[in-house]
């Protein structure tokens, strides 16, 4: 158990320095700091200051969402053991060390990167409002904290998926579990509106395959400065961890008994 | 002594295509300390074997064991060192960090882990470019990081996919010197390489493949056999009017050839008497290029 957590660690840091380090996450933290920018800009033609904050509130977070949930579409879509990453799995399963730390290790170095950019971003949009309103907002912080959520459970699905999949086919089912997911309240209402027993039935059976990502989302609170409802919120993390770990353990399983 | 490599019909089919053999029915033995070179044409099964040993790919039928422990448990990899085919460290990780991550799974730490990076950096001739990202790195730099990674923390057993990938003529031959002093160590090789003359220097054994199976392996002597014994002369050289009993004359009366070494002697002995100039005198190995020609037909 030492062994096997020495290796999470390792691998951890070693996969987060990657993350870090990449083209694409400098390019897209560049583009947020570029929404900021704009958010603000616009602002200033706007003498309401309700709406300023809005504006920059709605442009950071919506900017900074797609910054964290397509990290964490394209680099679990790479899959570990996949692609160029083929022949380091490989000198790495040959070490004697389980596989299943391995995969979790991998794993945990992209829930850091997650974290650092949701984190990142967060802080980033917070002062922002902080430097130009003087108003620091509490559900700011709780909103990236979800974000962050629902970007490991995003990961955890996409990397479950990229155990079968190509790069290509991981990352589009992620995209569509991630909008179907943030829907499902839509999906829900389908299945009591009169609909036949069958459709009843698969919409029941999507609804419990898909993470809630609906249930985390505090995005109108963090923009409007409502109070966030814990009593709401608690359920929506308690099925995030449950799922996340049902995910994880089917695909170290999956891994585990792969060809690498 | 138990035996650092030993397979027993261990067999793999092709995925979705029926009965076709990817592996059929292997079954080898290599004692500790022996290097052996594991020869056979593209697609013989050379990387499935080692996948398999290596427990990369799982075992379809029979049995392998890597110092007594079984494949594919955890034990039977310890002190085992893996060198793939196009190694690739992660390309965002300098050289330092590359070694330094797997000295850390080796279970190295503090100054015992800052040491063997260091020396491997500098065995490999890459201590100026430690901290330079491996996605930077040529071809033979990369070749020459996974081999100080390989060498990184001793080992009893090392299997490596064609070693001499990108390196140029010094670096085969300093890789070469390390391996035969790696040998002499007690420490046991399983190698592939399309660099024949390397593997002939090298290897005590071979493991010939073909079409996934085993059609050769065994010691060095046995495998290259004698094809007896041949006296050079030099052009334009008078012969003996009479030859030894089972001495054959070349075409064009440079050469003579024989079977045993009696018959050899006593024709080199007529051949010096008769004033010829010899250029050369000795045993024809049958080398290895030959032996896979002939297990390719």
């Amino acid at each position: 158990m030492e062994r096997a957590l020495r290796v999470i660690r390792i691998l951890a840091v070693a996969s987060f320095r990657r993350g870090l380090r990449g083209r694409l996450g400098l390019l897209a933290l560049a583009g947020v700091l570029g929404m900021f920018m704009l958010g603000t800009v616009f602002s200033r033609f706007d003498k309401n200051l309700g709406l300023e904050l809005r504006l920059v509130l709605e442009t950071g977070l919506a900017a900074s969402a797609l910054l964290v949930l397509g990290t964490a579409l394209l680099l679990s879509s790479r899959g570990f053991g996949h692609g160029e990453d083929t022949r380091f799995a490989q000198v790495l399963v040959a070490l004697p060390v389980s596989r299943r730390a391995l995969f979790l290790g991998h794993f945990g170095g992209l829930v850091l990167t997650l974290a650092t950019y949701s984190a990142g971003t967060g802080l980033a949009l917070a002062a922002t409002v902080w430097w130009r309103f003087g108003i620091w907002r509490n559900e700011l912080l709780v909103h990236f904290g979800t974000l962050f959520v629902e970007a490991v459970l995003l990961a955890a699905v996409v990397s479950l998926v990229a155990r079968w999949g190509s790069a290509v086919v991981a990352f589009f089912t992620g995209l569509a579990v991630a909008l179907i997911a943030h829907a499902e309240a839509v999906v829900a209402h389908l299945g009591e509106s009169g609909t036949s027993a069958a459709l009843d039935f698969l919409i029941r059976m999507v609804l419990k395959l898909l993470p809630d990502l609906a249930g985390l989302d505090v995005r109108a609170s963090a923009v409007r400065g409502v109070a966030v409802k814990w009593a709401a919120l608690a359920p929506a993390l308690a099925h995030a961890a449950l799922y996340l770990i049902a995910v994880l353990w089917i695909a170290t399983a999956l891994f585990e008994r792969q060809e690498i | 002594m138990t035996l650092a490599i030993e397979t027993a019909g261990l067999s793999r089919y092709r995925r979705g295509r029926g009965p076709e053999h990817v592996l059929s029915e292997v079954s080898l033995a290599v004692p500790q300390g022996a290097c052996v070179g594991l020869l056979g044409a593209n697609g013989a099964g050379k990387s499935t074997l080692i996948k398999m040993l290596l427990g990369l790919a799982p075992i379809g039928e029979g049995t392998a064991q890597l110092f007594g422990r079984p494949v594919p448990t955890m034990a039977s990899r310890e002190g085992v060192g893996y060198l793939p085919e196009h190694a690739s460290p992660l390309p965002h990780l300098t050289g330092r960090e590359h070694l330094e991550l797997f000295g850390q799974l080796a279970g190295l730490a503090g100054t015992a882990l800052d040491a063997a990076v260091a020396r491997g950096l500098a065995d490999a001739g890459l201590a100026p470019f430690a901290g330079v990202a491996t996605g930077r790195y040529s071809k033979g730099m990369l070749q020459k990081l996974e081999l100080a990674r390989v060498m990184l923390t001793p080992s009893r057993l090392l299997v490596l996919d064609e070693p001499m990938t990108g390196l140029d003529a010094t670096g085969q031959l300093d890789l070469e010197e390390r391996l035969a002093g790696l040998v002499r160590e007690g420490v046991t090789i399983l190698v592939t390489s399309h660099a024949l003359h390397v593997l002939e220097h090298l290897c005590d054994h071979f493991a010939l493949l073909r079409r996934g199976r085993l059609v050769r392996s065994g010691p060095r002597r046995e495998i290259l056999k004698s094809e007896g014994f041949r006296i050079a002369l030099a052009p334009g050289q008078p012969l003996p009017a009479e030859l030894p009993a089972g001495v054959e004359r070349s075409a064009d009366g440079r050469a003579l050839t024989c079977a045993d070494r009696a018959a050899a002697d006593a024709a080199l002995a007529r051949v010096v008497a008769a004033g010829a100039a010899v250029e050369s005198f000795g045993e024809v190995i049958r080398g290895i290029d030959q032996l896979l020609r002939e297990v390719a037909d």
